[in-house]
């Protein structure tokens, strides 16, 4: 059984605050009428029990949270919203419109509003259905009284991929976190939806609803060395009151967990992901299960991947777990203003890929630093690793905050904003100690600039005065380090701004304000940040400038496969300097996908004026859009329009059938 | 599913802090930054309990006392052997478990049961041999089926020990500690519950995702047949022509999935336990889901002068507790708030009797949070009552499938309880009284842990003091509580003897009600309450004597109030102790009073605060009067034909 301690108490407590209640949706009637079936994608044959879920168009509903009478506490009003959640809150909300089938699979919503509905199904031994890429998905639009009674929800059978795990003596490894991680193109563990489950006492573990596609079965293990002051600091505040010497902020903001079962050994506790993992000696030395990759891999790059199709079962996915010599790694973490305390450091696998820079599930080990800045890890096997640590910065804590037990217990004594550091270093790690690793931590740079508003609209303001626009800086593929509180950066009421510190590596510069602007252009130093990233090294930048538009441009129309319209249509609008991206990872920002309506219509709103290539064609020929290439060859088939800023275009497309 | 999951792990750790604060305010309070150490250890070696028995490597071993600041841990060797270094003298009870077996607590005299015997540990000499035998966990499994056949998968499932107490079924707090992960079945409608200790289960399916809100509605026969004729067997789209259709037949009814209790019943008391024998495995334990029609239930909060009361709390929560299965005394509750005119909607409710309680704020009032420094006792405390607005009302109401409206319910003022708080002690100045947390809990004896539970977040109200003692307890919904003073890491000065202050007495017009039934009635606040902490602690220690002379650590004792009125969970007045290995025993801090003091056979958690349990131990007890801060011995001595 995992222990449930404070640590996990408050990150599912955190989870919880985050939910709002789901409030009912005033629903409009009228005589309008939508019936159809649930069926197996592969079989066309009805399913029964479905549960079918119309999604009712959200008309009219401006105003934040307050508006739809939510919980609309003050964010340090974490009293309320607990005692709302506690007493139920949201259960008791009506849901959407929902539906159970009979054994014909058949369904009807009747009383219906003209308007665009959207329907999803769930059945018992099927994937959640409803994506864009079935029909369900589609928006079915309905004028007044109209009725349709073909809508066909197709669901999938899921895969299973089920196994053993053993230990190294045979006997069945109890309790033991197994994980499905989609395989990137590269053969590392992808950033796709994972899957997680737990074995049993027999060993035996199963997915047992995989939606089909290319797996690596990994049994992540890590070792956590965490200095048994900062487990007694912790308690001290949790128990006895007052601030507590170590923040709770900052031991899960490290990604370190202390509640792992640790042994004392010396002035630290030692602690493993799983209960079944070797205990230290009395001088912590270890041998250790290393993550282990299906069938018998250390590292993902020699995993065999296990491709599943839909309604396949692939059982005897049996894994052994095996020991291996695991060495103590000791040094230092320092900060821009001396040793830096309590400071959670990860070790992550060279070759781990993107995920593990993302995730600390793949960590090799992970160590919490001690007041002196020293510090001690324990467990760790022979490879290549970066070590990385990142501290999280703090902002001023509001009146409202300060006045709450939980986020001062939370967040510590030290009040004081503190920025975010960040340092990392290579570590090659053989057969004998690693003594002396030296991690220095920065700031980081800054960015700074100013937003300008173009156009005749009322600047942006929120009801307290501040321009209401915020700025994100979202870090691009390769960029080694985020920080969870890189949070949205809001300019002053002239525009100007400033951001926290963010680590060297490739960002997406993006800006949000209120429907009525978009971003024109976004330019530093003659470079446009619009199609590629911006870089940074550990130098400021300080010429940001980001103009914003109230010229919004529209365009909509009609999909026609030859005469008729076009039933099962996707249009896509590549914006004609997509060929300037200079990343990778910057392609996503660069096009716009709405599936068209069972009439063929549709309408792409929000749109900055320029070149667009524009194209329809059939869902099942959208393959996945994030390759220059996947891009250019829709490009190819597509129509070039320019859009004049401010226009609300109109322009039919016929359906392209893209040759398999 | 997780957020459903994550709130009984929060009301199982509130439930946690809230009984376990007391305690360490009870006089095991120390700066707990300062480690502790010594020269004693603990070692020995666990095995199965097979014949021969085989050593259990990777087996964890957790060592639990009042002078360590958390428990301790560590991990048995290939060999099976574990040892504790550098212990400070003590008594020590101690854990062992392993994924797939049955944890046991030493010297329990039903191994897997709390409480074990306390090890002493004295400075200097090892203590060895402290073996244990684990049992292989048993298992129960089957399988969830739809009602037309097929199989159900993502549903919970509830595997809950319980054992009969006052006639009742109820869930062990055994079972409580165990409840770490949720059962779920699989893509075959497959669950399996492994680990299991042997006793009586009850096993239960608690909800499923696709049942969640109750608002999923069965399409009709009428429906599609009405369908049908508009349709007019076309299956393209038709243009709206008004009025050539009659209207829709009645829409179907909405239903949610009901709690289903092995072998098939929805109700708790109809249940059949599945008895599981030692390393047993049990499987063909099916069960079929059963949907109950829901319904609605709407109407009006006023506030005390008849406005409308928007952004009241509004919540429905059952009136009879499944004392065999916690999550759904807390999962099964239902909530929302008023919106500006005052109405409120509660959909998917299930049949059943309920009580609707709501609390609200003025316009401009906050909830109460505590002040000064906070701790987790703060945290747990303003979770439980921080609905508590100062408004409140309260009805009940019967739902059987068909919509309830026009519920009306005007709100009252919730009273007010203030006084001051006085600190009394020989050797020290008076505590920082900025430090005390108050809490009124319903009382009721013979209450269960499920019952507290139930009552949290509806039925409690907290309240704190300032530096001079002056103290308010605000929000308070006319009713029956006790008083619980908590001081957590209230220590004046740390070097000084003494520990924690302690509740002393609580006058009320002239009489002491601590740990009594306070009766808080409609119509007024009450004032001048007197409130009296103390760190004159009376201890009371022996040793027990078996009926040939010698100590015997055997049978653990119980010291209750002879005043019935406190036996109520978690009362300071009902205590155990189990005497150590060289057969002493020792309970600090039981308030002055009149005790019966007594050695029983056998002793669950279930059954300390079980009143017809008590009595049959009173029959056989002696009767001891402890005054304010005494120091008293007594040991007892056990006769030949057991107790």
């Amino acid at each position: 059984m995992v222990k449930k301690g404070p640590g996990r108490f408050f990150a599912s407590l955190a989870a919880l605050l985050s939910i709002a209640a789901a409030l009912p949706l005033a629903q409009q009637t009228g005589t309008g009428l939508i019936a159809g079936q649930v069926v197996d994608a592969a079989t066309g044959r009805p399913i029964s029990d479905a549960t079918v879920t119309m999604n009712v168009p959200q008309q009219g509903r401006g105003g934040g949270p307050a508006g739809r009478g939510g919980p609309n506490a003050a964010p340090g009003d974490i009293a309320a919203q607990m005692a709302a959640l506690m007493s139920g809150a949201g259960r008791g909300a009506a849901g959407p419109p929902r539906l159970l089938t009979g054994g014909d699979g058949r369904f009807v919503f009747h009383s219906l509003a003209a308007g665009s509905y959207s329907f999803s199904a769930t059945a018992p031994g099927y994937l959640a259905g409803g994506s864009i890429a079935s029909a369900g998905g589609r928006p079915v639009e309905i004028g007044n009284g109209e009725r349709v009674g073909d809508v066909k929800i197709r669901l999938t059978r899921p895969a299973v991929i089920a196994g053993t795990v053993i230990d190294e003596g045979g006997e069945p490894a109890i309790g033991l976190t197994v994980q499905l991680m989609p395989r990137d193109p590269r053969g590392a563990p992808g950033v796709g939806p994972t899957y997680n489950t737990r074995t049993d006492d027999r060993g035996s573990y199963r997915f047992g609803n995989v939606t089909p596609g290319e797996y690596l079965v990994v049994v992540p293990q890590k070792r956590t060395t965490v200095p048994t002051a900062a487990i007694d600091g912790m308690m001290q505040g949790l128990v006895s009151g007052g601030a507590p010497p170590t923040a709770m902020f900052d031991v899960i903001s490290a990604g370190i967990s202390i509640n792992e079962g640790g042994t004392r050994v010396g002035d630290v506790s030692i602690g493993a992901s799983w209960s079944g993992a070797p205990p230290p000696d009395a001088n912590g030395k270890l041998i250790v299960y290393p993550t282990l990759y299906y069938p018998t891999a250390l590292t993902a790059a020699q995993a065999a991947s296990i491709t599943v199709r839909s309604a396949e079962e692939r059982n005897g996915v049996d894994l052994q777990l095996r020991l291996v010599p695991a060495v103590t790694v000791t040094g230092t973490v320092s900060g821009p203003s001396g040793p830096a305390a309590s400071v959670g450091i990860r070790l992550i696998p060279a070759d781990g890929g993107t995920r593990s820079s993302i995730v600390n599930e793949l960590d090799t080990a992970g160590a919490l630093t001690r007041g002196d800045g020293t510090f001690t890890m324990h467990g760790v096997p022979a490879g290549q690793y970066i070590a990385r640590v990142v501290k999280e910065g703090r902002g001023p804590l509001g009146p409202e905050a300060s006045a709450n037990p939980l986020m001062q217990m939370m967040m510590g004594g030290n009040q004081t904003p503190t920025p975010a550091l960040f340092g990392q270093t290579p570590l090659a790690v053989g057969t004998t100690d690693v003594t002396g690793v030296a991690i220095a931590l920065g700031t980081g740079a800054k960015v700074s600039g100013r937003i300008e508003f173009d156009g005749v609209a009322p600047k942006p303001t929120t009801p307290q005065g501040q321009l209401q626009a915020s700025i994100t800086l979202q870090p691009l593929e390769g960029t080694p380090m985020m920080s969870m509180r890189g949070g949205p950066v809001r300019p002053t009421a002239d525009g100007a701004f400033t951001s926290g510190g963010y680590p060297a590596g490739n960002y997406r510069f993006m800006v949000t304000a209120s429907p009525a602007w978009i971003v024109k252009s976004i330019s530093t130093g003659g470079r446009d940040l619009a199609q590629a990233p911006l870089e940074l090294k550990d130098v400021d930048v300080s010429d940001v400038v980001v103009t914003m538009t109230d010229k919004i441009s529209g365009l909509s129309g009609t999909v026609r496969d030859g005469a008729a319209p076009a039933t099962t249509a996707t249009v896509v609008a590549i914006t004609a300097k997509y060929r300037e991206a200079t990343s990778a990872s910057m392609l996503t920002s660069l096009f716009r996908i709405v599936p068209a309506s069972r009439k063929g219509t549709y309408t792409l709103t929000g749109l900055a004026g320029g070149d667009y290539y524009v194209v329809a064609v059939n869902d099942s020929d959208i393959g996945d859009l994030s390759s220059r290439a996947a891009l250019e060859a829709l490009a190819k088939i597509a129509t070039l329009t320019t859009i004049a800023p401010g226009d609300r275009k109109t322009l039919d497309l016929p359906l392209i059938k893209v040759p398999r | 599913m997780t957020r459903r999951l994550s709130l009984v792990l929060i009301a199982a750790t509130i439930a946690g802090a809230a009984s376990v604060a007391p305690l360490r305010a009870r006089g095991q309070g120390r700066d707990v930054s300062r480690p502790v150490t010594g020269s004693g250890s603990i070692a020995g070696t666990i095995t199965t309990d097979e014949t021969p028995a085989r050593p259990l490597r990777r087996a964890t071993v957790e060592i639990v006392a009042g002078v360590l600041s958390l428990p301790q841990s560590v991990m048995t060797d290939d060999a099976g052997r574990y040892i504790f270094r550098n212990l400070p003298a003590g008594n020590y009870t101690l854990i062992a478990r392993r994924a797939g077996y049955v944890r046991a607590y030493y010297g329990s005299k039903k191994a897997i049961e709390p409480p074990g015997t306390p090890i002493a540990v004295v400075d200097g000499t090892p203590v060895t041999n402290i073996d244990l035998r684990l049992m292989r966990g048993g298992a129960i499994g089957g399988t969830v089926r739809y009602p037309s056949g097929q199989p159900a998968p993502n549903v919970d499932i509830g595997v809950n020990r319980v054992e009969i107490v006052n006639g009742q079924r109820r869930m062990t707090i055994g079972g409580l500690a165990d409840m770490g992960g949720s059962i779920r079945t699989d893509d075959r409608g497959i669950y399996r519950a492994y680990g299991l200790a042997p006793g009586e289960y009850i096993v239960l399916l608690r909800s499923a995702t696709a049942f969640a809100d109750g608002s999923a509605r069965r399409v009709t026969a009428e429906e599609l047949a009405w369908t049908d004729r508009a349709l007019a067997g076309s299956t393209a789209s038709l243009p709206g022509t008004a009025g050539d259709l009659p209207a829709p037949p009645p829409a179907g009814q909405s239903v949610m999935l009901a709690a289903v209790y092995y072998p098939g019943t929805t109700r708790a008391a109809d249940a059949t336990t599945v008895t599981l024998g030692k390393s047993e495995e049990r499987t063909g334990i099916d069960l079929t889901m059963e949907l109950v029609p829901t319904a609605r239930i709407s109407g009006v909060v006023f506030d005390p002068d008849g406005t409308p009361m928007p952004q009241a709390t509004v919540s429905l929560a059952a009136s009879t507790i499944d004392q065999s299965d916690i999550a759904s005394a807390i999962l099964r509750r239902v909530g929302g708030r008023t919106d500006a005119d005052g109405k409120f909607t509660l959909a998917g409710i299930a049949p059943g009797d309920y009580t609707i309680n709501v609390r609200a704020n003025p316009p401009g009032q906050k909830p109460q949070t505590p002040a000064g420094s906070p701790s987790v006792v703060d945290f747990a405390m303003l979770a439980m009552s921080a609905g508590g607005g100062s408004l409140w009302a309260s009805d009940s109401v019967s739902v059987a499938g068909r919509d309830i409206d026009n519920v009306t319910l005007r709100l009252a003022k919730g009273l007010t309880i203030s006084g001051k708080i006085v600190f009394e002690s020989d050797t020290r100045p008076p505590g920082d009284a900025s430090r005390v947390r108050l809490m009124l809990m319903p009382h009721r004896v013979g209450a269960s842990i499920v019952d507290v539970a139930s009552s949290m977040f509806s039925g409690m109200a907290m309240g704190g003091a300032t530096s001079d003692g002056a103290f308010t307890i605000n929000n308070v919904v006319p009713g029956t509580y006790v008083l619980n003073v908590l001081a957590p890491g209230l220590v004046a000065a740390p070097d000084l003897p003494g520990g924690d202050w302690t509740l002393k007495s609580a006058v009320v017009n002239g009489r002491d009600v601590a740990d009594l039934p306070l009766d808080i009635k409609a119509g007024g606040d009450m004032t001048g309450v007197v409130l009296t902490l103390s760190d004159r602690l009376s201890t009371l220690s022996g040793t027990v004597i078996d009926a040939a002379g010698r100590p015997t650590a055997a049978y653990p004792i119980v010291v209750f109030s002879t005043n019935r009125d406190t036996w109520t969970m978690g009362s300071r007045r009902v205590q155990r102790a189990r005497p150590a290995t060289d057969g002493k025993y020792s309970l600090a801090g039981l308030p002055p009073g009149e005790y019966f003091v007594c050695a029983a056979v056998e002793l669950s958690e279930e059954r300390l605060y079980d009143p017809s349990f008590l009595e049959q131990l009173a029959a056989g007890g002696i009767i001891i009067k402890l005054s304010e801060g005494e120091k008293r011995t007594q040991d007892l001595k056990l006769g030949g034909g057991g107790l």
